[in-house]
């Protein structure tokens, strides 16, 4: 008896508002960065899901793809936050007034 | 049976992710985002995903997470958010930030009810052959995505250079002359 997609839907739901909450509570850029990386997971889940209840690969081309993008994304997102570190010596959003009109 | 180890897998992830987000240090939560990396890994698996699966493992909670993890230790953070819960100054903001977030869960969670009691997308057929295989996969990939994937690799490689070029302490790029810059200012 397998699962039905609605139960993977519904996961991919909670993981991705999880993920949103951790975007807008938290101040660390770090956590910030890996509440996204929550949301792509969730995005993920729920393409694998319905791929599977179309009976359909392409759903898990464009999860390939978008692992694609996170690692690459990563890469340079910490590369930014390292660099930001050095010139202000903190991650915390609300004290970085570089772009800040 | 199936159900059961659903069950389980999703408790797992969601206490994970509600610990990613909750976790007063950096490093606590990037150990609790490579748990609920290994659960989906193991959900790929029952949706007969068993290459996303491997990739899920290896890319995400291999390269990605290991990439944080040292991040995390490079940066040697001071406990900036202690005190609060969630470190809010001030009460307008954690208001819009609850608000927000129940909005959007309360959306998923009607979208999910409605799913549910329509049963408008059905279950996926019984377990027949695995869908997707490396083989299976990968024919998909160098056919009809040939040129996605192609642009992947471009894309790969034009951010290994610029995270290089974004580091890059004392070198004449753009990041020493920034920093010139700011010196003169």
């Amino acid at each position: 008896m397998p699962v039905p997609v609605e139960y993977f839907q519904i996961l991919a739901g909670i993981l991705f508002a999880i993920g949103v909450m951790g975007v807008l509570f938290r101040r660390n850029l770090l956590i910030i960065f890996m509440s996204v990386e929550l949301m792509l997971n969730a995005a993920n889940i729920s393409l694998v899901a319905f791929s599977r209840s179309l009976n359909n690969i392409d759903g898990q081309v464009i999860v390939f793809f978008v692992l694609a993008v996170a690692a690459a994304e990563v890469a340079v997102g910490l590369a930014i936050i390292i660099d930001l570190f050095r010139k202000e010596g903190t991650v915390d959003v609300n004290r970085v007034r570089l772009l800040r009109g | 049976m199936a159900l059961v180890a659903f069950l389980l897998l999703s408790l797992v992830a969601i206490a994970g992710a509600l610990l990613v987000v909750m976790n007063r240090s950096p490093i606590y939560s990037a150990l609790s985002l490579v748990g609920v990396f290994a659960a989906t890994a193991v959900l790929y698996l029952m949706l007969s995903a068993p290459f996303l699966a491997v990739l899920q493992i290896l890319v995400y909670a291999g390269a990605i997470m290991v990439l944080f993890v040292f991040v995390i230790m490079l940066l040697s953070l001071r406990e900036d958010e202690s005190g609060e819960l969630f470190g809010l100054p001030t009460g307008m903001r954690r208001l819009t930030a609850v608000v927000l977030s129940g909005l959007l869960l309360a959306q998923f969670a009607f979208l999910g009810g409605t799913m549910v009691v329509t049963g408008k997308t059905g279950t996926p057929p019984a377990d027949g052959e695995a869908l997707g295989t490396a083989v299976a996969l990968g024919e998909r990939l160098y056919q009809a995505y040939l040129v996605p994937f192609q642009m992947v690799g471009i894309l790969l490689l034009v951010a290994i250079v610029g995270a290089v070029a974004i580091t890059r302490r004392h070198g004449r790029g753009l990041e020493g002359h920034m920093g010139g810059e700011e010196e003169q200012a």
